[in-house]
């Protein structure tokens, strides 16, 4: 077990457990947290495997906890590590079941005031447009050519059937779509998880919500991502479905022996690894994106579901029904990235499993009407709270690999949260503060409870101070659609 | 199963796991596949179609996760739920059962993504058998 003695403070919010803890280890850990968050992620196992992943082959400066790190498996939530090309490893349980699971930012024309009326009516058109839960398929039943054409074109397939614009995409990171998918190596029954389910939310922590910008903290920066206060915005957060979990489950089994075949030796099973210049690594990495890709465009087709609910609610009285993208990231994925690590310009493969790219101002991954103020962050907060925008930094690029945080993080477990409060009970409770709440399960909503997460507040605020990310702009909930 | 196949949820910051006892390894992985179900917070209906299933794995704690992950492969491509499973086979690396599905009476809560590796135990006990694991929800 990790105590805070086996920590020293290096600055303000920013802590380490140096190489000498643990003899395997191969880098230090590094943990960004204030005090009280970090006597949270000492109550898990997250520093224990955020110490794990120090060991693996090709680790490079240190691995890196954010505010909202908790236990996961094999690898934390809120963990990011960078691996040395070419011979160091990728692991897929460093990325995570849900592959490239992110988050899409819709700016409405309209404000709060305007669609106050109207709310409950378009909660109950959103429920409609956009499966949730499990064993909701969605409208669109692809064969293998749509699904292969899904899985190598990523958001760009929709634009081709009229679900995105070019304005979409270009406000999507990597475009909507990582290069390199290579359908051939998913397997027949990831394809099969996979073919109602674009356009669906899911179950668990995934969600449709509309909010409202309550607080603006960058006016320059918000009115550049064309954030104001008092504006509707609509935030989606969900990943690549069956189809990335069975990627994940597939690679993850087959790496078992494939770690025995390089002889490297792990701490934690769900670690398994493969060394980035070896063939099973390729074939991971090509499947990896085909689940991305899907990703992006499970995104994109429920954006354009919750454009067509707009219209449809606000367009025939005459209000603004327009819906602009602001930014689409991912906080489940690996990626090939150069960084400054140590003096010298590095190729790594950055593993951020619950994990945000915050890439600073210049950079030439942002699109060109951001890129003097840096890359859109959003960070999602538990229902009934907050959730947060922000703005990558070159502070980010410098010490943590261009990533920040990506959420409120759990603190409770769901059997602990369902013990302390009903569906029923929460649904009153959030439909007391004035938020519509529509969810196919009434247990998956106790576990989903406010009280399970950190404050997001706080571990914005970190992120904040810590120089990862800056505050653009604050958004409440005032309806929210869950699984 | 009856008295044979006791199970009880295991606490996760963000997910759940499960704790299975039975008197064998094949009652175990047969409990085990039940206890799914019981995670996702479904009830099987009246069994309507049997799936014969094999399943090879490099040892037997691989196989416990292996098997699983065909459970759920199998749950939700047909959107059915284990109602019975009988073993007809056990060794440590290999399994081979026939799975009776069910359309649910009570529909699961949530979706399981994946049974992972995360702190499995697989042990024989004085009084039995137990498996511990782990689902990424």
């Amino acid at each position: 077990m990790i105590t805070k003695h086996d920590l020293r403070p290096l600055a303000a919010d920013l802590w380490e457990i140096p190489v000498g803890f643990r003899r395997d280890m191969r880098v230090p850990a590094r943990i960004y947290a204030s005090e009280e968050l970090l006597d949270h992620a000492l109550e898990d196992l997250s520093l224990q495997q955020l110490v794990n992943a120090a060991t693996l082959p090709g680790v490079v400066a240190y691995t890196l906890a954010m505010p909202d790190i908790h236990q996961g498996y094999g690898f934390p939530v809120g963990g990011v590590a960078a691996m040395a090309l070419p011979d160091g490893v990728i692991s897929p349980g460093a990325i995570g079941y849900d592959i490239n699971c992110g988050v899409r930012l819709l700016a409405a024309e309209l404000d709060a005031e305007q669609a106050a009326p109207y709310l409950d009516e378009l909660a109950d058109t959103l429920d409609r447009a956009c499966p949730s839960g499990t064993g909701r398929g969605g409208r669109i039943r692809l064969n293998d050519a749509d699904l292969d054409e899904v899985l190598a074109e990523g958001a760009r397939w929709c634009l081709r059937h009229d679900l995105a614009t070019e304005h979409d995409l270009a406000h999507t990171e990597e475009g909507g779509c990582m290069a390199g998918a290579n359908p051939a190596r998913v397997s027949p029954r990831a394809r099969d998880r996979a073919r109602d389910q674009l356009g669906t939310l899911g179950a668990g922590n995934h969600f449709l919500e509309v909010d409202q910008v309550v607080q603006v903290h960058d006016p320059a920066i918000a009115a550049a991502y064309g954030l104001r206060e008092g504006q509707i915005v609509v935030l989606i957060h969900c990943g690549s479905r069956g189809l990335g979990h069975q990627i994940c489950t597939d690679y993850v089994r087959d790496f078992q022996q494939v770690v025995q075949r390089y002889g490297i030796s792990l701490p934690d099973r769900e670690l398994v690894c493969a060394p980035l210049s070896a063939p099973e690594a390729r074939a991971y990495i090509e499947a990896m994106h085909c689940a991305a890709n899907f990703a992006f465009a499970n995104r994109q087709t429920l954006a354009a579901l919750v454009r067509q609910s707009f219209t449809h609610v606000f367009a025939r009285r005459g209000l603004p029904a327009g819906l602009r993208q602001v930014y689409d990231v991912a906080h489940n994925m690996g990626k090939m990235e150069e960084h400054r690590i140590d003096g010298k310009r590095m190729q790594v493969c950055v593993h951020r499993k619950g994990a945000t790219r915050a890439f600073g101002p210049g950079s030439p991954e942002i699109p060109a009407d951001y890129r003097p103020y840096g890359q859109p962050v959003l960070v999602p907060g538990s229902m009934g709270t907050a959730s947060y925008v922000l703005a990558g930094t070159e502070h980010a690029m410098a010490v943590s690999f261009g990533s920040t945080c990506h959420g409120a993080g759990r603190m409770l477990s769901r059997t602990a949260a369902k013990r302390q409060i009903h569906g029923e009970q929460l649904r009153k409770q959030l439909t007391r503060q004035g938020i519509h709440v529509r969810a196919g399960s009434m247990a998956g909503l106790a576990e989903e409870a406010p009280f399970a997460y950190k404050s997001v507040d706080e571990v914005v605020a970190v992120v904040d101070r810590a120089g990862l990310a800056r505050i653009v702009a604050r958004l409440e909930p005032l309806l929210v659609v869950k699984g | 199963m009856g008295t044979e196949c006791v199970y009880e949820e295991l606490a996760h910051t963000a997910d759940v796991g499960m704790r299975v006892r039975a008197p064998t390894p094949a009652a175990l992985f047969a409990c085990a596949a039940r206890s799914l179900v019981a995670l996702a917070g479904a009830t099987p209906g009246e069994p309507s179609e049997r799936r014969q299933v094999y399943v090879e794995a490099v040892d037997a704690e691989s196989l416990l996760v292996e098997w699983l992950n065909e459970v759920l492969y199998l749950c939700e491509s047909t959107g059915a739920v284990v109602a019975d499973v009988l073993v007809t086979a056990w060794t440590p690396t290999g399994i081979a059962a026939e799975v009776s599905l069910a359309p649910p009476a009570i529909p699961p809560r949530g979706a399981i993504k994946a049974v992972t590796y995360h702190r499995l135990r697989l042990a024989e006990e004085p009084e039995g058998w137990l498996a511990e694991y782990y689902v990424d929800v």
